[in-house]
C-alpha cells in the first residue's frame, strides 16, 4: 500500500509525498532488475533469466534504482495521484526520492485557477455616435476621388497628374530600368524620397525624353523593398545614377462634380441627398461596429487585468516561453540566422533573453486562460465542423497558395491555431451579447466542460500574431451585425 | 594422485541458469582440476567454504573441436565438473555475491 501525503504550494502546485511499503518497493526492484536482464547477455544465462543477486553484483544498486524510477514515475506515480484525488495539469516533475525506507516527493503542477470576476454585469458604455457633416463631406470626397476618371491630355505634366514613363538608371554597371509604368505625380515636398524625379517629370511633355542625374539610392532602395529585405544598408548609398527618362502619355484628373448624376453613377440613388443619407448610414454602422469591437477589447482587458484572479502552474509559463523561443529560432532561421549568432548580436544570454520574454508570455497567458475561462462558463465550444469549413474558406480565398495553406492549417499547430481564433472569435460574439445585455442566464448544464479546451489553448502558441484573430474577429462581428 | 592443494583442485564456481537452479536444491557447481577426484574434491570444498558435503558427482567434460580448413582443431579443452551437494542448511556465500 502507499501511503500518499499532499502539501499544497504556491502557484498551482502540489507536493506530494509518497512513501512506498518494503514489499512493495522489493517487488519494484526485482521488476527492475528483471528488466534490465532482459536487454544484456550474461554468459550461462538466457536474456532475463539471471537472478536478481547477479544484477546486483554486476551493474550495482543505483542502476536497478534508477530503472525502478520508470516504474515509480509511472505506475506508483498514477496510483498515489488516485489516492490523493489530484488531476496533474502537466507533467510532474520528481523532486526527491530517498531509498530505505522508499519516498518520493513529487511536485504536481495542478491546472490553472481562474475567477473571473463578474464579468457578466459589465454593460456597454455610452457612446455618443454621431456623424458629422464633415465626415460626411470627406468621405463623398474620397468616393469623388476613387471613381474620378483620367483623361489624357496635350500638355507639360504638373502636380496631380499620371504620368506613363519609361526610365533607365545606371550607375557603376547596375542598371535600373522599368518600361511603361504609371505613376502619379505627388508633390516632391511631400515626397522627399523621390523628389528628385518627381521634380525631374514635372514640365515634361508627352513624348519628351530626358537624361539627368540623381542619386541611385532613390531605385537601389526600392529594389530592396521589394525584395523584402529591410534595415540593410543600400551599399549604392551615395551613387548618383545617370538617368534617362522618357514620358510617354499624361493623364489629367478629371473629378465628377457632386451633384445627382454622380450619385446615380454610384447605384440605386436617385439624388445627391440620397447618397449622402446611405453614407451617413453606413457611417454610422461603421463607427458603431469599430466602437463595440473596441468595447470588447477594452472589457477583454479590463477582466483579464482588473477582474480576474489568474493563477497557473510554473510548468505552463515556461513551456509557453519555449515555445516562444523555438518560434524565433525558426523565424531567425528562415533568415539563416542562428540563435546564437542573434543573442551575440543582442548581447544576451539564453536566460536573460527569456527572462525578458516572461513578462509578455505571462500577460498572453493570462488572457488567453481568461478566454478560456469565459468560454467554459458560457459553454462555447468549437466543433471540428467548424474548423475545417474555416479551413475551407481559408483555403478558397488562398488562391495559388492553396495547397501551402491548407497544409499549414491542418499541422498540429495550425489547427490549435485555428481553433483557438474560432474560440476566441465566439468568445467575443459572447461578450458584445453581455455588454449589450441581450445575453441569456447561463444555466450550470450549459456550461460545458471542455476538457480538451485546456490543452491546446495552454499550448497556444505564444508567438501567435494578434492579426488573424483580429481579421478573424471582424469579418464575423461584421456578419453577426447584418443578422 | 597428485598433490593438489585445495585451492588448486576448486578452480571457479560456475554461474550459470543451471547452476543457479541448483543451489536451490543445495547442490553447487564448481570447475575442477581434471586431475582431482571426488575425495579430493570434497576436502577442498569443506576447508575452503568451511561447510560439511554430503556428496559430490564429477563430469569430465569434453573438449570442443572445430574446423581449420581440413583440420580438426581444439577450440576449447576438456575440463572437470563437479556438483557438490552440501548438508541440509548450509550454504556457499560466493554463489550470492560473486
Amino acid at each position: 500500500m502507499l501511503k500518499v501525503t499532499t502539501e499544497p504550494l504556491e502557484r498551482c502546485q502540489v507536493l506530494m509525498t509518497v512513501e512506498v511499503d518494503d514489499a512493495q518497493a522489493d517487488q519494484l526492484l526485482k521488476a527492475a532488475a528483471k528488466r534490465i536482464a532482459t536487454q544484456v547477455q550474461i554468459p550461462g544465462f538466457r536474456p532475463g533469466k539471471a537472478p536478481y543477486s547477479l544484477i546486483v553484483r554486476r551493474f550495482g544498486e543505483e542502476a536497478i534504482r534508477e530503472e525502478a524510477m520508470e516504474d515509480l514515475g509511472g505506475k506508483v506515480f498514477r496510483e498515489a495521484l488516485k489516492q490523493a484525488n489530484l488531476e496533474p495539469f502537466a507533467p510532474a516533475s520528481m523532486e526527491e526520492v530517498s531509498w530505505q525506507p522508499l519516498v518520493m516527493k513529487v511536485r504536481v503542477p495542478l491546472a490553472p485557477v481562474i475567477e473571473l470576476g463578474d464579468y457578466r454585469s459589465l454593460r456597454l458604455e455610452d457612446a455618443p455616435l454621431e456623424v458629422t457633416e464633415e465626415e460626411i463631406d470627406q468621405e463623398l470626397a474620397d468616393i469623388q476621388e476613387e471613381y474620378a476618371s483620367w483623361e489624357t491630355v496635350d500638355r507639360p505634366a504638373r502636380i496631380g497628374d499620371r504620368v506613363e514613363i519609361s526610365l533607365r538608371a545606371e550607375s557603376d554597371g547596375e542598371t535600373f530600368s522599368r518600361e511603361k509604368v504609371t505613376i502619379s505625380i505627388g508633390d516632391p515636398d511631400k515626397e522627399p524620397k523621390y523628389a528628385a524625379i518627381l521634380k525631374t517629370l514635372i514640365g515634361m511633355a508627352p513624348g519628351e525624353e530626358r537624361t539627368t542625374v540623381m542619386p541611385f539610392a532613390i531605385f537601389s532602395e526600392e529594389t530592396d523593398a521589394e525584395s523584402g529585405e529591410e534595415g540593410a544598408e543600400p551599399e549604392s548609398a551615395g551613387r548618383d545614377a545617370n538617368v534617362w527618362i522618357k514620358v510617354h502619355a499624361i493623364q489629367e484628373k478629371h473629378v465628377h462634380p457632386l451633384d445627382d448624376d454622380f450619385a446615380q453613377m454610384m447605384g440605386d440613388f436617385n439624388t445627391l441627398e440620397e447618397l449622402r443619407e446611405k453614407v451617413r448610414t453606413s457611417l454610422i454602422r461603421i463607427k458603431k461596429e469599430e466602437f463595440e469591437e473596441q468595447q470588447v477589447a477594452q472589457t477583454i482587458e479590463r477582466i483579464t487585468s482588473e477582474m480576474a484572479h489568474v493563477e497557473w502552474p510554473p510548468v505552463l509559463e515556461e513551456s509557453a516561453i519555449d515555445r516562444w523561443m523555438s518560434g524565433l529560432e525558426q523565424r531567425l532561421k528562415q533568415q539563416g540566422m542562428p540563435l546564437q549568432t542573434y543573442l551575440r548580436a543582442q548581447q544576451k544570454s539564453l536566460e536573460q533573453l527569456r527572462e525578458e520574454l516572461r513578462p509578455r508570455v505571462q500577460q498572453q497567458l493570462r488572457r488567453s486562460l481568461v478566454l478560456q475561462e469565459i468560454a467554459r462558463r458560457e459553454g462555447l465550444s468549437v466543433e471540428p465542423d467548424e474548423v475545417l469549413r474555416y479551413i475551407e474558406t481559408l483555403a478558397a480565398t488562398a488562391g495559388d497558395r492553396q495547397q501551402d495553406v491548407v497544409q499549414s492549417a491542418l499541422s498540429r499547430a495550425g489547427l490549435r491555431q485555428v481553433f483557438h481564433d474560432l474560440l476566441d472569435a465566439k468568445v467575443r460574439i459572447r461578450l458584445l451579447q453581455i455588454l449589450k445585455g441581450e445575453a441569456q442566464e447561463i444555466t450550470e448544464e450549459q456550461s460545458t466542460e471542455v476538457e480538451e479546451l485546456a490543452e491546446p489553448s495552454g499550448e497556444m502558441p505564444a508567438a501567435s500574431s494578434e492579426k488573424p484573430v483580429d481579421a478573424e474577429v471582424n469579418v464575423v462581428l461584421a456578419s453577426s451585425e447584418g443578422k | 594422485m597428485a598433490e593438489l592443494s585445495p585451492y588448486e583442485v576448486i578452480k571457479r564456481p560456475l554461474n550459470t541458469e543451471k547452476s543457479t537452479l541448483a543451489a536451490e536444491m543445495n547442490q553447487y557447481i564448481f570447475e575442477v582440476d581434471p586431475r582431482a577426484n571426488k575425495v579430493q574434491v570434497r576436502e577442498a570444498v569443506e576447508q575452503v567454504f568451511k561447510v560439511d558435503v554430503t556428496k559430490v558427482r564429477v563430469i569430465n567434460m569434453p573438449p570442443r573441436f572445430g574446423r581449420w580448413g581440413r583440420k580438426r582443431v581444439k577450440r576449447s579443452p576438456a575440463w572437470k565438473k563437479a556438483i557438490v551437494t552440501l548438508a541440509p542448511g548450509q550454504k556457499i556465500e560466493i554463489f550470492e555475491g560473486v
